[in-house]
């Protein structure tokens, strides 16, 4: 089938332009699908596989004879001046690519970045990788303006061909910088400068065009703070084997050590890996435990040897008190590295350390200086040997030990920056580096139970040679999967062949790991990660209704009483794969993924695997042996040196990122609400009281977050009453319990349309917050959107103020007061007494209503005739005069700068008992909602400031009545205990030392204004 | 009397549509509870749990009747949208349509009357009839088998979750424990850092 009915197109053909693929379903796709060649002749053993077909569509001949041939694989050279891409058509031959159709540049321009750096790096063999970048922005803006998507999307989506063109190009090997800078791909460094680097260049991409469409626009200034959070980490995460980063496993024990799970995961170093066989395989596993760990036989760092550290027998090895260590020593070996000098007091060390006292090892210390380390600064940095326990401060390190091969061959690189967090990789003087691997010679790790078969150094390059061709040999086929493994392995008992090939559609159900997810198959528990593994038949909880519906029905009718057999089994098994293939987990998880508002904690696989037990447990034991140093009088370096600094900040992360993860089970109750909190109805009661006021016949008013949908219903109950009629729009993901003029819809969503004019629109109340208001920052612009000549507002006061929008809008007043204590609720979710969990905010958001500037003047006139707004000229007339000003002005200038000085110095003024005129009728229940009367009867004026001299709690004095406790006494909150200083920060303190506010005792109920 | 019946096995149909079956409830819920979570999307009328035979798993189901067929349908909307958790770990909660079949109390279907006898194996149906028994009883057969690899599958899921749960809980208790105990703040002063608590 393969040539004989071949068109006659074919013939002619050498190069095709204006191209593009398609495949059998004529959609576009790639051509990097198609399995890649070397060289010209391997095609003949490629896999035909006839059914995928890909057709490559385009012009030839300048033009004028249009092309269509399917195609079964490519090559690339990167030989010549400029990178050429070459298809293999059905008929074996040949056909250079030239330049692709304009439309269809988009699917390929990732892989034809990736051949770019390669093609650069293989000519340019000592390019930094600054180099590459700048070569890079120039090669590819002449190409494309809008093509710089996040280059390293671009080559972490294509590292498999990266690899196999590191393992089968000499020159690409040699050239170090690259494969190192690939090397370090996914560390918190580098990407750190890619990500500056692929930013920088998007902002100027935007600015050029607005096509720009691959960085994300709208949620970018929220996901950087990620970054430096994770460059912290004082833990290293480089591969034990290879000491190279890149995808590592992570030993959940006390070795701390991290490693290529996959041959192809250290494929550039050519790591000799865990040896599983793909991702599936050890992504399974929940926490993953290496043989020396489990086994609880870890070698000494100095002599190499196995030893116990189980502490339930007799312990050989110790592990070295340092949070980041790792490391296991013999007493004996360790004591006479620390004293190699004096043997008495080896001696006596090795006695305290044998009988279970705590030691730092070594490499804490300063092998030239003695010092300690210190990160934070450069020079103080360390350099450790990764196979011996020696460390130099970054200024100590010996010439010997360079970072650069020397122009004559004769050093070797043995250090390198970057790998390691604000360490440097070395391998010192003792050790040779074996320049085809970059490494010393990779015997330095030794597992329990098992012989180690140990070639000498020139059968494990045999070895490598064979596993580098094994590897690459993956790339020829479509599927990795498919591959029989037959790597050689350390383990001469270990083969392969003995687990079945897995099928593709359980790859895809072993990567279900999110948290979203309850199903996830595992594997059977591992001993040895090398044989053990057998992937369980993937099978997802089916669908639930399977259990009551779904027979399978069979027409052969079985005479004898039916048994469970073989063939049912099977059957059944089948159907259960069937439908559980049906579900695409990864669909599944991205879908919920885009729902998530905090991207912080979202990381990609429920939690975070990086908190591993061991280091848990090392970090918190080391914080206490550090305090116990310093209690016993030593001194902070040592101290430092068991329990660096980053670790208190670490532990402090982890923490939160396990409070997130562990939310649910902490505080079960409050889960039920989708993390939403609603106004509780009095309060909802006590703004619409307020608001009515402003809102005319025939508006509409809009809750762009409506959740429970009180807000409308109160509002139309008391318009209705005052014969106002007036239209209601209510918006939410959720539908409420009352649906009245619900729409479900995504705010956001919402056309500027689908509103009346905006000089009819009243508008607002609590959006969601998010992390640092980013959402309500969200809402307010899309509100803004409208033109609403009124925004009102429960916003946290890290909000972006209206005002400084453009255009502004003006305050009419804002009042920090009302929404303080327990003004929220968690709807859907009750407490062990059957009662709905009250919520309230350490700083309570203000409510604030904003007015669209040709409607301020009116608006005020509203204000003041309610008595909304407070005058207090006799206390403060620098304030009034920003409100005269602010009432006059329908011109934005003034306003902005009369509002400006008063930022900072907010009039919180007259605020007192009452906020709702004493007509109200639910002035009662509001004073019952403030809880104890004392407040109110000693000092009438400022309930909501606190008093001098009463607690406070972390400087929000607006929670700090005497006797506050009282609130927080019924859900002890461990996040904010009482402090018994009084912080006054802010405006707070200016009012309490000014002596006249407290006589303001007499002041009539006003309304808080607060012009900033 | 079979005028009423007609109408009583109407009624239980609308039931039917007003009730929705959440499943994969955590031990701690009780009637309050769900009734609460689900009452922010519509009227809660009724709560009925329904036994619990998968007894090592822990997880329970329910029927939870709502006012208006409407709201029955927007709830397990929502639901399939967002994972709500009720009562915290491990799961979120599933919703979907309730089913006749779920509800132990139905009423008998008018129209449906089963008759059983025997029959001689000479009469002309009774081959027929045999082939009817012995389908269904591989049914039942193949349904048990079914269900008890989903209670395996089950069991096996809620051992890794509990499993994952118990330790991320630990490594929580430890962090936390040298947190409240003061000893991180005590190094950190040492230290002269500044915690970003």
């Amino acid at each position: 089938m393969a040539s004989s009915d071949d068109d006659e197109g074919e013939i002619a053909i050498d190069s095709v332009t204006n191209y593009q693929f398609r495949n059998s379903q004529n959609a576009p796709i790639s051509f990097s699908i198609l399995p890649l060649h070397w060289n010209n002749n391997d095609h003949e053993q490629a896999i035909e596989n006839g059914e995928s077909s890909v057709a490559l569509l385009g012009m030839a001949d300048g033009g004028l004879q249009s092309v269509y041939t399917e195609v079964i694989g490519w090559k690339v050279e990167l030989s010549y001046a400029v990178p050429e891409v070459y298809m293999l058509s059905k008929g074996k031959k040949w056909i250079k690519l030239q330049k692709p159709r304009k439309c269809y540049g988009d699917v390929i321009r990732s892989v034809l970045i990736v051949i770019r750096c390669l093609h650069f790096a293989k000519r340019n063999v000592h390019a930094t990788r600054n180099d590459i970048w700048s070569h890079l922005q120039k090669t590819l803006r002449s190409f494309s303006h809008d093509l710089v998507e996040s280059l390293e999307n671009c080559l972490s989506a294509h590292l498999p061909l990266i690899r196999s063109a590191v393992a089968k190009d000499k020159d690409l090997a040699k050239s170090k910088r690259f494969l190192w800078k690939l090397r370090i791909l996914g560390l918190g460094e580098e990407k750190l400068f890619m990500r500056n680097f692929s930013l920088s260049f998007a902002l100027k991409d935007k600015r050029t065009s607005n096509k720009s469409k691959f960085i994300a626009s709208d949620d970018d200034d929220e996901n950087d703070e990620d970054f430096d959070d994770e460059s912290e980490d004082p833990f290293d995460s480089v591969c034990a084997f290879c000491d190279n980063g890149g995808d590592v496993l992570i030993c959940e024990g006390q070795c701390l050590r991290s490693f290529h799970p996959t041959v192809d995961a250290g494929v550039e170093t050519c790591c000799e890996s865990l040896g599983f066989k793909n991702a599936a395989e050890y992504e399974a596993i929940e926490t993953y435990l290496c043989d020396n760990c489990k086994h609880q036989k870890h070698q000494c760092f100095v002599c190499g040897l196995l030893g116990s550290s189980d502490k339930s027998s007799a312990v050989e090895v110790f592990p070295c008190a340092s949070a980041t260590c790792g490391h296991f020593y013999h007493p004996k070996c360790v004591a006479n590295s620390l004293y190699p000098s004096d043997k008495i007091l080896a001696k006596q060390l090795k006695s305290q350390i044998a009988a279970g006292e705590s030691f730092t090892c070594p490499i804490h210390k300063c092998r030239s200086c003695q010092q300690g380390e210190n990160k934070d600064e450069y020079e103080l940095q360390f350099a450790i040997c990764r196979r011996c326990p020696e460390a130099y401060h970054r200024k100590c390190l010996p010439k010997e030990i360079a970072f650069d091969d020397s122009a004559d061959g004769t050093i070797q690189q043995s250090a390198w920056d970057g790998l390691l967090p604000k360490r440097i990789l070395m391998y010192c003087m003792k050790h040779t580096i074996i320049p085809s691997i970059a490494t010393p010679k990779r015997d330095h790790l030794l597992f329990p139970f098992f012989e180690w078969k140990r070639d000498q150094e020139g059968s494990r390059r045999y070895m490598m040679v064979e596993r580098r061709s094994k590897s690459f040999g993956n790339l020829k086929g479509q599927d990795t999967k498919k591959m029989p493994m037959e790597i050689e392995r350390r383990y001469s008992t270990v083969a392969y062949g003995d687990t079945p090939p897995v099928k593709g559609k359980s790859s895809t159900m072993h990567k279900m790991r999110s948290s979203f997810d309850d199903n996830k198959s595992i594997s059977g528990n591992l001993e040895r990660p090398s044989n053990k593994i057998r992937s369980k038949p993937p099978y997802k909880d089916t669908h639930r209704e399977q259990r009551f519906t779904s027979k399978p029905v069979e027409k052969t009718v079985v005479s004898a009483l039916p048994k469970v057999d073989a063939d049912m089994k099977t059957r059944i098994l089948k159907l259960m794969e069937d439908s559980a293939s049906s579900f695409d987990a990864e669909e599944f998880i991205k879908e919920k993924k885009r729902r998530c508002t905090s991207e912080i904690y979202t990381p990609q696989y429920g939690l975070d695997k990086t908190i591993t037990m061991g280091k848990v447990e090392a970090s918190v034991k080391a914080v206490k042996a550090a305090v116990k140093i310093l209690e016993d009088g030593g001194s902070i370096e040592d101290a430092k040196a068991v329990c660096e600094p980053n670790i208190l900040n670490q532990l402090i992360r982890w923490r939160n990122k396990l409070n997130v993860f562990l939310a649910p089970f902490l505080h079960g109750a409050r889960y039920t609400p989708f993390g939403r909190h609603f106004t509780k109805a009095d309060k909802l009661k006590e703004i619409v009281d307020r608001l009515h006021w402003y809102v005319e016949d025939g508006d509409t008013i809009v809750d762009f977050c409506c959740g429970s949908n009180d807000f409308s219903c109160f509002m139309k109950e008391k318009l209705d009453t005052m014969g106002k009629r007036c239209k209601f729009k209510n918006y939410d993901l959720f539908t409420p319990q009352k649906t009245f003029n619900f729409e479900k819809r995504d705010w956001f969503s919402v056309p500027v349309e689908a509103l009346p004019d905006g000089s009819r629109l009243v508008m607002g109340l609590n959006p969601p917050f998010g992390v640092r208001a980013s959402l309500a920052n969200k809402f307010i612009n899309h509100a803004l959107k409208f033109k609403p000549k009124l925004i009102i507002l429960i916003v946290p006061k890290e909000t972006k103020r209206l005002d400084r929008k453009i255009p502004p809008y003006d305050l009419i007043w804002e009042d920090c007061g009302m929404l303080s204590d327990k003004s929220f609720y968690l709807p859907g979710s009750l407490d062990t007494k059957a009662q709905p969990l009250d919520d309230w905010n350490v700083k309570p958001p203000p409510l604030s209503l904003w007015s669209r500037p040709d409607w301020t003047a009116k608006h005020i006139q509203v204000a003041e005739k309610h008595s909304h707004i407070v005058h207090q000229k006799q206390n403060e007339p620098h304030t009034l005069d920003g409100v005269v000003d602010m009432d006059l002005s329908s011109d934005l200038g003034p306003v902005a700068s009369s509002t400006n000085p008063l930022c900072n110095q907010p009039s919180y003024l007259g605020q007192s008992s009452g906020f709702v005129p004493p007509h109200d009728a639910t002035t009662s229940v509001q004073y019952g909602n403030y809880g104890p009367g004392i407040g109110y009867t000693q000092s009438g004026q400022h309930a909501n400031y606190g008093f001098p001299g009463s607690t406070f709690y972390h400087g929000q004095p607006n929670y700090g009545y005497p006797g506050s406790t009282y609130y927080y006494g019924q859900q002890p909150n461990s996040a904010y205990p009482p402090s018994s200083s009084i912080h006054l920060q802010g405006p707070t303190s200016t009012i309490h030392s000014r002596p006249d506010f407290t006589s303001m005792g007499t002041t009539p109920p006003n309304h808080r204004y607060n012009s900033n | 009397m079979g005028q009423s019946a007609e109408e009583e096995y109407a009624a239980f149909e609308e039931k039917v549509k007003r009730t929705i079956y959440v499943d994969n409830l955590s031990p701690q819920v009780t009637k309050a509870v769900l009734e609460n979570a689900l009452n922010q999307f519509g009227n809660v009328t009724d709560v009925q749990f329904i036994p619990n035979y998968f007894k090592s798993c822990c997880v329970y189901a329910a029927l939870v009747e709502m006012e208006s067929t409407k709201q029955a349908a927007e709830i397990i909307r929502e639901m399939s949208d967002s994972p709500l958790m009720i009562s915290g770990m491990p799961r979120p909660v599933r919703a979907q349509e309730a089913k006749i079949e779920m509800f132990d109390d139905r009423p008998k279907k008018r129209q449906r009357e089963i008759k059983c006898y025997w029959m001689n194996p000479s009469h002309k149906n009774f081959e027929v009839a045999k082939k009817i028994k012995d389908l269904t009883k591989k049914h039942a057969t193949e349904a048990t088998y079914l269900m008890e690899l989903q209670l395996a599958n089950e069991e096996k899921l809620h051992h890794q979750q509990s499993d994952t749960l118990k330790s991320n809980y630990k490594k929580y208790e430890l962090i936390d424990g040298a947190q409240t105990d003061g000893t991180v703040r005590r190094l950190a002063a040492r230290y002269g850092t500044k915690l970003n608590e």
